[in-house]
């Protein structure tokens, strides 16, 4: 019996060491990606129509100075230390040392300095091991800034951009395929996966079913599919909601009338049946162009749905123009959204007409946030929203909240829907790290089973 | 208008009625055909939409059907019975089950109207469907108009109960292009629907089977009408000013749901083929006008010819037996009513000549008789007193010497007189006889006329009784004349108006330009005048009014002037004097010519 008890612990402890090796991390493999839009190129300071999927990608190829975490907090980058004068004009950044280029060449000050005027206009002058910015206002955004994927450090020549990032660049076929290696060289110490292979131009049901057929290791899903997918037993892993969907009008508000339809119009707009029916659940009906736990007053801009109170102000303008509602249209979800807006208009007796492509008077649209810094965030939000630029005169939240409620009072902006980031994962792909902000981690993932990319 | 253009044009006219009451019957019975061929044809095409129609129907309550009882609805009626049913799982279900269905209208309804999902209409979800009338479903399918994100659309629409009753499918097929082009349509046919879902008439709605380009405004009138009115309609509609593009639109008016009017059939019948027809039937007849024309031209040209020829020949015979040439002959070419015509023509001619040579003759010997009677006269006058005169001669030869030779010296007088006498008028006679032709030269007839005046200017003033009056025209041109033979008779004519007035009185020669380029010359006398009667016969050879005239002075004169292509005429009456008038062409150039060309053929 004695004998047959230590058996039986030597099997299990056999089996508890088999399962322990299942969950440890190891070393080789290729994650495949599929992706729907790709990056105009791999040039991190040009401007991309998907700057959010771009960012993912930029940061396996390249580092910035300071890197903000998922909770917004700034690390260290290629800055160990970094120190603002009194005035908050001129920053002085210590750079990491030993750090190389894709090419080999050390990452030094005048490089550093290079990279960032590139891509901005700051006087940045190297010092030594060290560069000092220097702004024409002071800005306490600028670690902020600097975190954000534009400002990575490149070093740029006539063989293409190079960065300092975990992964290097094995071919990159424009807007089809990028194929990445590991750099054994990282800073921050080799990234577990050998490689990584990233298609593009796919869309959410092709990657889908790519997934489901074990061809793919990470896919982006849309929001309102996540808990379809997970009650059919896919693995979903969600960032908080940081994809704004909003209506933004062409232009701003001329007339009085103008301003009263568009309250209407933003009052009729029955959120809690788009969210319920249409979104799957997923997402947060939005009041504000920022969510709630990036701004922490979001819940302060209404977004309760009163009827009553549209037909009467419809009813106090006599006459109510026809709106054309545009969406996109490789956005089936996005068109049926807008169909429901043009209903619930026609209920309060707007008027909206649907029209396929961007040529609307009003346009249902999807930003993501860039950045969980709610002033960054608001500011790159309301650009690529073809709006003015709010005027930030502070980092606080109050000041932030005073740009925004600017901004909503404009009227061109009638914010609609937060919602998450959703990626579908492959039962291979393992140390996935579910980050707020959406932002992936391939450099802390391993691969169950590795495989070759010529599988 | 002449014989031949009469008739040209009386065959012209027949051939162009007779081929437009041609060209007009074959269009009328073509029309009549063409709108019985039409007629036949909708009537096929609508019985073929019936029947269709019906086909479609029935295919889209089978497939409702299918669906009703399908697992999709079943879930989804079990899904209803949950306190807070979740409509987010059935957003996108109508239109897949819709699209293996392949309808293009799937929606599925609650007991309250409340449409669960909505195939046309994804974000319809829990509205109302206000048009689905749940407690008289039909049980075939009907037409209803359909509320769409981009308008509305006309569908076959049927509905069905889903298990448990508390969940209704109205699926439906749409009145489209796709269905109209099931539909076989002959070669000139096509259909048209008009979908009655809008406040107004829009071209928008109406659904055309061909890739016609034209605008379907045209076609409002006559779906306006049948929507007035809601009965059967027919029109011609003209799309292009080419009136090939015509077209017969027959509109036949579709009952929806609870009656109204949900849409129009338009059955359209092109006129080409009608119109090409038309025009090659009027091209033809033009064609065969022209060809008629053409040929009634050479038909009656000849026909004319045939019968004109001989007339214009007997026109022309006749001219010239009025001219005076009885020797004219037609020819006789055939033995109809125009030979026959022509023959007597011949024989009058032939009988007019034979009494002209008769008259001719009679007038010879007539003429002949008269210079024999007016020569016995002559001669009979002297050869008395020389009877008489010998027989006193010899009388006296037997008396006393002395006598005798006084008588003889007398009768040797008398005698030689009277032998004068007789050689004058023998010399006359003579003179007549002889009468030269005109030798022409370039004449002032004043001057003529006062030479005339001056050769009697001696003897006028010699006898103090016979006054002489000059009325001569200063701008007179020359004339083409003899002038020896125009004195002659100027001093002829002088003389007889000296002969009219024994007892003296005026004589008065005049001139004048005439306006037709002939001169004029007047020899007027104030003698007792001469009658009517005998004005009709002074140019009558031998005719006298004088005791012992010849006869032949106004005959020498008459010839002279004939000869000079002129005229002479007397206008005289008894008691006012007597005034001959000569007139004479002017025309030297011609005159000359004539005499030259005279002279070079001698």
């Amino acid at each position: 019996m004695k004998r047959f008890g230590w058996q039986l612990v030597a099997v299990s402890s056999l089996l508890v060491a088999l399962a322990h090796g299942a969950t440890r991390p190891q070393y080789g493999g290729t994650a495949h990606v599929w992706l729907r839009s790709a990056p105009n190129s791999l040039d991190p300071a040009s401007p991309q129509p998907d700057a959010f999927s771009a960012g993912n990608i930029f940061r396996l190829i390249y580092d910035t100075l300071v890197i903000a975490d998922d909770t917004g907090r700034l690390q260290p980058g290629l800055a160990i230390a970094w120190q603002a004068a009194y005035d908050r004009r001129h920053w002085y950044f210590q750079l990491r040392p030993g750090v190389k280029f894709g090419d080999g060449s050390p990452v030094t000050a005048d490089a550093v300095a290079a990279s960032l005027r590139q891509a901005n206009t700051w006087s940045v002058v190297p010092q030594g091991d060290s560069v000092a910015i220097g702004l024409e206002q002071p800005d306490d955004f600028l670690l902020a800034e600097l975190a954000l994927p534009r400002n990575a450090i490149v070093k740029r020549d006539a063989a293409g951009p190079r960065g300092t990032g975990p992964f290097r660049v094995a071919e990159w076929v424009a807007g089809k395929r990028l194929s990445l290696n590991a750099n054994e060289e990282y800073w921050g110490g080799r990234p577990f996966l050998n490689s990584v292979e990233i298609e593009f131009g796919k869309s959410y049901h092709d990657q889908e079913v790519a997934l489901e057929l074990g061809r793919v290791e990470v896919v982006e899903v849309a929001p309102e599919q996540a808990r379809r997918m997970e009650g059919a037993g896919r693995r979903v892993a969600e960032s908080q909601p940081l994809e704004l969907l909003a209506l933004v009008f062409a232009r701003d508000s001329k007339t009085a009338n103008e301003s009263t339809l568009r309250g209407a119009l933003q009052l009729c707009i029955d959120r809690e049946s788009i969210r319920n029916v249409l979104l799957g659940g997923e997402g947060e009906a939005a009041g504000g162009i920022l969510p709630n736990w990036i701004s922490g007053y979001e819940f302060l801009f209404p977004v309760e749905t009163n009827v009553t109170k549209a037909q009467e102000d419809r009813g106090g303008v006599n006459q109510a123009p026809v709106w054309t509602l545009g969406y996109n249209p490789a956005d089936p979800v996005g068109q049926v959204i807008a169909e429901r807006i043009a209903l619930n208009a026609r209920d309060v007796g707007l008027r909206v007409q649907l029209a396929a492509g961007t040529n609307a008077d009003v346009q249902l649209v999807r930003v993501r946030l860039e950045s969980l810094d709610a002033g960054i965030a608001l500011e790159t939000a309301v650009a690529r929203l073809g709006s003015p630029a709010p005027k930030l005169d502070g980092t606080s939240a109050q000041k932030v909240y005073e740009a925004e409620n600017s901004v909503l009072q404009g009227q061109r902006i009638i914010p609609l829907f937060h919602l998450p980031v959703v990626y579908g994962l492959g039962p291979a792909v393992k140390g996935w790290d579910v980050r707020r902000d959406g932002t992936w981690r391939l450099v802390d993932i391993w691969m169950n089973a590795p495989r070759n990319s010529s599988d | 208008m002449n014989f031949r253009r009469k008739l040209l044009l009386a065959f012209s006219a027949s051939v162009v009625v007779v081929v437009a009451a041609l060209a007009w019957t074959v269009s009328a019975l073509t029309r009549s055909a063409f709108d019985r061929m039409n007629e036949e044809r909708t009537l096929a095409l609508v019985r073929q939409f019936q029947r269709e129609f019906d086909r479609r129907g029935d295919e889209v309550v089978q497939e409702v059907e299918t669906i009703a009882r399908g697992e999709a609805a079943a879930r989804m009626a079990l899904d209803l019975h949950r306190a807070q049913p979740d409509f987010g799982a059935y957003v996108g279900e109508a239109k897949t089950i819709a699209d293996s269905h392949r309808l293009d209208f799937l929606e599925f309804v609650d007991g309250q109207r409340r449409i669960v999902s909505s195939a046309q209409w994804p974000a319809k979800f829990g509205y109302q469907d206000a048009s689905l009338d749940l407690p008289s479903i039909p049980k075939r399918a009907y037409l209803k108009e359909e509320n769409l994100p981009q308008g509305s659309a006309l569908g076959l629409f049927a509905v069905q109960p889903a298990t448990g009753g508390e969940l209704f499918v109205a699926g439906g097929k749409r009145l489209d292009k796709n269905f109209l082009e099931t539909l076989d349509l002959p070669v000139g046919t096509r259909a048209l629907l008009y979908e009655n879902v809008g406040p107004a008439f829009s071209a928008e709605h109406v659904i055309d089977s061909s890739e016609k380009e034209e605008g379907t405004e045209k076609i409002e009138p006559i779906v306006r009408e049948v929507l007035c009115d809601g009965k059967e309609h027919t029109a011609t509609v003209r799309w292009t000013a080419d009136r090939r593009d015509d077209e017969i639109m027959h509109a036949i008016p579709l009952a929806g749901q609870s009656g109204r009017l949900a849409g129009v059939l338009l059955i359209s019948s092109s006129l080409r083929a009608y119109v090409e027809l038309n025009r090659r039937v009027r091209d033809i007849a033009l064609l065969a006008g022209g060809a008629g024309i053409l040929l009634m031209i050479l038909i009656s040209t000849w026909a004319a010819g045939r019968v004109t020829r001989p007339v214009e020949q007997l026109a022309t015979a006749a001219r010239s037996v009025a001219r005076g040439d009885l020797g004219v002959k037609v020819e006789v070419a055939s033995k109809d009513e125009l030979g026959e015509l022509a023959d007597a023509f011949n024989r009058m001619t032939r009988e007019l000549r034979e009494q002209s040579d008769r008259l001719v003759q009679a007038e010879r010997v007539a003429a002949w008789r008269e210079l024999a009677r007016r020569l016995a006269h002559e001669l009979k006058n002297p050869l008395f007193p020389l009877q008489l005169t010998v027989e006193n001669l010899v009388r006296a030869h037997t008396q006393d010497p002395q006598v005798f030779e006084e008588m003889f010296r007398e009768s040797t007088a008398t005698l030689l007189a009277e032998i004068a006498n007789l050689k004058s008028t023998i010399g006359r006679f003579s003179e007549f006889s002889r009468m030269p032709q005109p030798n022409f030269q370039q004449v002032d007839l004043n001057d003529l006329v006062q030479q005339v005046a001056r050769v009697f200017q001696a003897q006028w003033q010699a006898s103090a009784k016979i006054d002489c009056r000059l009325e001569l025209d200063n701008t007179l041109p020359p004339i083409a004349a003899d002038s020896d033979l125009l004195h002659r008779a100027i001093s002829n004519l002088v003389l007889n108006a000296m002969d009219a007035m024994p007892a003296g009185g005026t004589i008065t020669l005049a001139t004048s330009k005439k306006p037709d380029d002939r001169v004029r010359l007047e020899v007027r006398d104030s003698g007792s005048g001469i009658t009517p009667e005998e004005c009709q016969r002074l140019f009558t050879p031998y005719y006298t009014t004088k005791q012992h005239g010849t006869g032949l002075g106004l005959a020498i004169v008459q010839s002279i002037v004939s000869d000079h292509h002129g005229t002479i005429s007397v206008h005289s009456a008894p008691g006012q004097g007597t005034t001959f008038v000569i007139e004479l062409p002017q025309y030297w150039d011609r005159r000359k010519s004539e005499s030259e060309s005279a002279k070079s053929a001698v």
